[in-house]
């Protein structure tokens, strides 16, 4: 017997209801009051996903306020409708306010994009949800179901009523209340949003190509080999419904927000080198200029923050491996080939703010064993390294700061590729090597989300990430070639797009192959997958952008024309 | 002459890269990827052509839709269940319990032993068995008083056949046999299409 696709039909109806209307109502209205609004979200993607961030935020407060009255969560089916009213009578007013036409609700719309995501959502509607499995999956809806019977966030021990960690809960609660409010089961409605998260997923992923590239072909075909491409974690779309997957979307568009900010808080030229007041003034003038953008992007983080979390922690990094690879750009290019980031005032502040927190993270995380030199071990070695990093990019950026008497190109030159020596020889080969041949690769641990060991040039054991976790199907063949791709991208065509590209894809593949940086980001971070950094390497747009490129000189126009 | 030179090789390095997208690309389109991987229980998170509702829909609880929401009413909520793995997670996403026979790291404390436990549920027409059931009931009855633990009070057995993800462990394997062996140490509340309920003294 075939499970007749009418099944779900509802279950897809009150998906439509509960985490997308109201927001969208919510969207619409704001477009209408506000032009720059109506900016950040005129595309068709980025109007879909702020309906439905706006709408599970929305639904997150309501279900925490009634919580904190200690009611059921059944008065959602009231409360619902009543939001649904009163969005209709907001948006209503505010078109008869502005007197509108009806085609300024309508966004920025492509048919092949639309096509694409009609034929994610057709295929996962037909392949369903990762729930025939004994998987992670049962886990979360045991947590969804316990925060709609007990009617609080605050559950622990949902599965054996043993105390067990913590959740970032904003997803479980949309899930309960979906429940709660439909009567449809949890495992049927995770089976459903399958379909439509798996969509916003593709939505986000475009969008977050455009906002790194700035071209809406190089956007689609990276939307298209997103879906193609055996990917990371964040490609595997039956696995949408996780949130995790819900917090990748929002990650995806927390670039797009970023990279628009950039483009808007362009400094005056006389702004360019001051001292931290003149900092702090031009930051609160961008904050004024960008405030929409800037509670847009706020909104993306409480959405990742508050369904997963980690992808805040990816987000920085992404935005930190970018400022270095400016910082070096910006040394060691000549004057007329240099990329000038409009945002690089920003970014140059980011940068000290990130060196400074490794520097201190690293003291805290080592502190007192390492620091003991009486034995000399592996781990010296690795906050050596880090020491070295954070010495020489400190010494970078003194070259406009108050200490710019002491610095020295050639020695900041100079410093900068003993680095590079540095992390070349922290890379471990036989790893490298392993990715290819797993024949070679160090004992697997009996636990297979551990982490495999190597020996330190001291003899120490430090860790290194297993490839069989999602990262050899992720990164063979077109994760790799990536890598070279980017790299001389950077040297062809310098611009934001190559250069953010190439340091979130080179970097984040050093950190897999070199056990002294990977023994330093396990150790700092509380986190038990910190080889889910390689979820940076976006190389779907690394392949995209690379054939536009190539595209371009076969036609004998460029990519950018 | 040069520009015709690049030409030819951004084709070149361009059909290259397309060539790399497609190999990579097609077992999307390899159907019997599906298969190979049912047989190995691996799970299957990417989009396959060839991957279609009738795995999910049997090898999940969709079916047992109406038998859960009749158990629902019937039990008391807030205790804890025994059952094979697969049930145990259906139950704990579907109905108000709590269960502890799940996989190795969602496992807590109070399953130290489970494997023998299960083992003595699955003959329960041994006597010696039983009384090894009944009295690691009265062990963990107390521990949960003393812990303020849910109490087991609850075997949900389940009777399917053709949930390839049940077909692991013993209680699952020996649902017919069970049916009337645990009447020897519960009381049946309900008794579905799928899925047996008992209420254990």
């Amino acid at each position: 017997m075939i499970m007749p696709m009418y099944f779900n039909f509802s279950s897809h109806i009150w998906i439509l209801y509960a985490l997308l209307l109201n927001g969208l109502l919510v969207s619409q209205t704001l477009c209408i009051s506000s032009t720059r609004y109506r900016m950040l979200v005129d595309t068709f993607e980025a109007r879909v996903l702020s309906g439905f961030f706006i709408s599970i935020l929305i639904n997150g407060v309501s279900l925490l306020m009634l919580s904190k009255l200690g009611m059921d969560f059944d008065f959602m089916k009231y409360i619902l409708p009543a939001y649904s009213c009163f969005f209709l009578i907001w948006l209503g007013w505010a078109v008869r306010r502005k007197e509108i036409e009806l085609w300024a609700f309508i966004p920025e719309f492509g048919w092949v994009r639309f096509l694409l995501y009609l034929f994610v959502f057709i295929i996962l509607l037909y392949n369903g949800g990762l729930i025939e499995q004994t998987a992670d999956s049962w886990w979360h809806l045991s947590l969804a179901n316990k925060i709609g019977f007990l009617n609080t966030f605050d559950v622990s021990g949902h599965l054996s009523g043993t105390p067990s960690r913590y959740y970032p809960p904003l997803w479980h609660g949309n899930l309960a209340m979906l429940n709660k409010v439909s009567g449809i089961s949890l495992p049927v409605l995770w089976n459903s949003f399958t379909a439509w998260g798996g969509s916003f997923k593709v939505m986000g992923f475009y969008l977050l190509a455009l906002g790194i590239s700035k071209d809406r072909k190089i956007a689609v075909l990276s939307g298209i080999l997103f879906v193609l491409l055996p990917g990371l974690g964040d490609s595997y779309l039956r696995v949408s419904a996780w949130p995790s997957h819900i917090s990748y979307t929002a990650w995806f568009c927390l670039f797009y927000v970023a990279f628009l900010i950039f483009d808007t808080c362009t400094p005056a030229a006389s702004d360019e080198n001051g001292n931290i007041w003149s900092f702090f003034s031009r930051c609160l003038h961008c904050i004024k200029r960008t405030r929409v953008l800037v509670l847009g992007f706020i909104a993306l983080a409480l959405v990742v923050f508050f369904s997963h979390q980690a992808e805040l922690l990816w987000f920085a990094s992404g935005i930190f491996f970018y400022a270095i690879a400016l910082s070096c750009h910006r040394l060691f290019s000549a004057p007329a080939e240099r990329f000038s980031e409009p945002a690089w005032w920003l970014l140059r502040a980011y940068l000290w703010c990130g060196l400074l927190v490794i520097l201190v993270g690293t003291c805290l995380a080592y502190y007192p064993v390492a620091f003991d030199f009486n034995e000399f071990s592996d781990l010296n070695l690795v906050i050596f390294l880090l020491f070295s990093f954070v010495i020489s990019f400190l010494y970078v950026l003194s070259e406009s700061s108050p200490l710019a008497c002491i610095y020295n190109e050639k020695m900041a030159k100079t410093l900068i590729f003993f680095m590079l020596v540095l992390v070349f020889l922290s890379i471990d080969l036989n790893q490298l090597l392993s990715l290819f041949k797993p024949e070679l690769g160090y004992p697997l641990p009996t636990y297979h989300e551990d982490s495999l060991f190597t020996t330190g040039w001291l003899g120490g054991q430090l860790k290194l990430p297993n490839w069989q976790m999602q990262l050899r199907g992720g990164l063979l063949y077109s994760g790799v070639l990536a890598v070279v791709i980017s790299v001389l991208m950077v040297f062809v065509q310098p611009n934001r797009s190559t250069i953010f590209l190439a340091a979130n894809t080179v970097i984040p593949f050093i950190f897999l192959v070199s056990p002294y940086l990977y023994q330093w980001l396990a150790d700092v971070l509380n986190y038990k997958s910190p080889w889910r950094m390689a979820l940076l390497i976006f190389h779907p747009i690394v392949l995209a952008s690379f054939m536009f490129y190539l595209w371009g000189i076969i036609t004998g126009r460029s990519a950018e024309q | 002459m040069n520009v015709m030179i690049k030409k030819a090789a951004a084709f070149f390095i361009l059909l290259l890269v397309v060539t790399v997208v497609i190999r990579e690309s097609s077992f999307h389109f390899n159907t019997d990827i599906v298969e190979i991987k049912r047989k190995h229980r691996s799970a299957q998170r990417h989009w396959n052509i060839g991957y279609d509702q009738r795995y999910v829909y049997y090898d999940s609880p969709f079916r047992y839709e109406n038998d859960l929401r009749m158990i629902a009413n019937v039990i008391e909520p807030g205790n804890a269940v025994l059952s094979d793995i697969t049930t145990s997670y259906y139950a704990a996403a579907t109905l108000p319990v709590y269960v502890f026979n799940v996989n190795t790291h969602h496992r807590p404390k109070r399953a130290d032993g489970l494997a023998d436990v299960l083992l003595d549920f699955c003959y329960l027409e041994d006597k010696y068995h039983r009384q090894d059931a009944l009295d690691f009931l009265q062990r963990d009855a107390r521990l949960a008083k003393k812990r303020n633990w849910p109490e087991l009070r609850y075997v949900l057995l389940n009777k399917d056949k053709k949930n390839s993800m049940l077909r692991k462990e013993c209680i699952a394997l020996r649902s017919r046999q069970l049916e009337s062996s645990l009447l020897l140490i519960s009381q049946l509340l309900y008794e579905g299409e799928y899925l047996n309920m008992y209420q254990l003294p």
